[in-house]
């Protein structure tokens, strides 16, 4: 960047953030109040938490599983869930027959308002080339195995379809209420790297 | 006094990262308070339109995508690499965590440099920045950052018995007295440092608190306080 202290070792990210930053608090381009709003939501509201609603309400109410195969955007929508990379939204089942698991190979599209920002390791190149190469291999390092006569559906978010995987009912939780049954289900299980587990009786 | 540039204090927010999320890994969603930041203006700046989510979209692409930034289509031989099974004890229903799962965490670690990169880029080619205003920036912040503060808060001090030269932003009934760093101010312009030789030009400067007694002596009310802004070079450990 500054070719006159070629000498110098180059400045940290962060330092070229606060740079950055300075410069457009300095031009009122941004507004202090808004970038922590904006991280406050980010970090604190959107997260998996908003997905799981869905996935249990899917479990328990066919019809709305019905209107989300149909819109899932609407469907979600219903659930107060919209906004930024939640536009185009389609959800995937899993059932006893098909497993779906949901890769970005091109960067890292992630469908923000159901599950929040992407994991670490749903951004990474390791990830985005062998998801769709070697799924079952991804699956198994994430412990799920897949038998062979299973059908395995990767979906990648080349453009702007975003996918949420509907993992299956665990067995077990019939009775449970939908409040419950979310917090069973994980981020990982509606990207499509794990199961939804009912947790073991504690010893 | 002429105050030096604010450096944005890259707040943490009041919620730790990481609110528990049910099922979730554990890990706050923005693992250093630079990526929150970078991610927060792009976010903001897009909300404000000063570029459609397609332009960024197609910047942040770019970088990702970038020779030299691993790509799907180039040789994907982590995955043929030997399995190092090791036991992770935080996940116990998960498989053994992999050098492939390793590999995953260090290579998306990398994710927001690629952020700021593209949003570098793409502010420049809107003309919001400039790449001097950056090249600017960076240089004068990383000149404050380096100046080291002498004192903290709580360290007891002296006034240097030094009568300035000059003018001088010094009362001269401080000199020699007694006080204590209530607070660090940060980094400011020492107006006097070319009448001292060798003193940088660029100091803290802190409020220090003197007792009244401490200046004025025992008729002063002992419950009065004043309190100055004095730089570094003013004071003197006790």
């Amino acid at each position: 960047m500054s070719t006159e202290n070629s000498s110098k070792p180059n400045p940290t990210t962060e330092l070229r953030v606060k740079a950055l930053e300075s410069l457009l608090l300095e031009k009122g381009l941004i507004d202090p109040q808004a970038i922590d709003k904006i991280i406050d939501i980010y970090e604190n509201e959107i997260g998996p938490q908003n997905g799981a609603k869905v996935v249990a309400r899917a479990w328990v109410d066919p019809d709305y599983l019905e209107r989300l195969r149909d819109d899932a955007t609407a469907a979600i929508a219903e659930l107060g869930y919209s906004g930024v990379q939640g536009e185009d939204m389609v959800i995937v089942e899993n059932t006893p027959d098909i497993h779906n698991i949901v890769v970005c190979t091109l960067c890292s599209c992630f469908p923000w308002p159901t599950l929040g920002l992407p994991p670490v390791w749903y951004k990474s190149a390791p990830y985005r080339s062998r998801a769709a190469i070697d799924p079952r291999g991804v699956l198994q390092e994430f412990g799920v195995n897949i038998p062979d006569d299973t059908e395995v559906r990767v979906w990648d978010s080349n453009a702007e379809l975003r996918y949420m995987v509907i993992p299956e009912r665990p067995p077990g939780t019939e009775g449970m209420s939908e409040e419950d049954l979310a917090d069973l289900v994980t981020r990982d299980s509606m990207i499509g790297v794990a199961k939804v587990e009912v947790p073991g009786p504690s010893v | 006094m002429r105050k030096l540039l604010k450096i944005p204090a890259l707040s943490v927010p009041h919620c730790q990262g990481g609110a528990a999320q049910p099922g979730d890994e554990k890990g706050p969603v923005f693992h250093e308070h630079w990526q929150a930041h970078i991610f927060a203006i792009t976010m903001a700046l897009y909300e404000d339109g000063h570029y459609t989510w397609a332009e960024c979209d197609s910047y942040l692409g770019h970088e990702i995508q970038a020779p030299g930034h691993y790509n799907p289509s180039e040789e994907a031989d982590d995955w043929d690499a030997p399995v190092d099974v090791a036991k992770d004890s935080d996940e116990p229903n998960r498989a053994n965590y992999s050098h492939w799962r390793a590999n995953c965490e260090a290579d998306g670690s990398t994710y927001y440099d690629r952020w700021l990169d593209s949003a570098e880029k793409l502010l420049l080619d809107k003309g919001l920045v400039t790449q001097a205003q950056l090249d600017e920036r960076v240089a004068a912040l990383s000149e404050i950052e380096s100046v080291a503060p002498r004192f903290v808060s709580g360290d007891f001090v002296s006034v240097r018995d030094v009568k300035p030269s000059g003018h001088t932003h010094l009362p001269l009934y401080l000199l020699g007295k007694r006080g204590t760093v209530e607070k660090d101010r940060g980094v400011f312009v020492f107006p006097e440092a070319g009448e001292h030789g060798d003193e940088a030009s660029l100091q803290h400067v802190y409020t220090v608190r003197f007792d009244a007694q401490d200046i004025w002596g025992d008729g002063a009310p002992p419950s009065n306080n004043l309190n100055f802004s004095l730089w570094d070079y003013h004071l003197e450990s006790v």
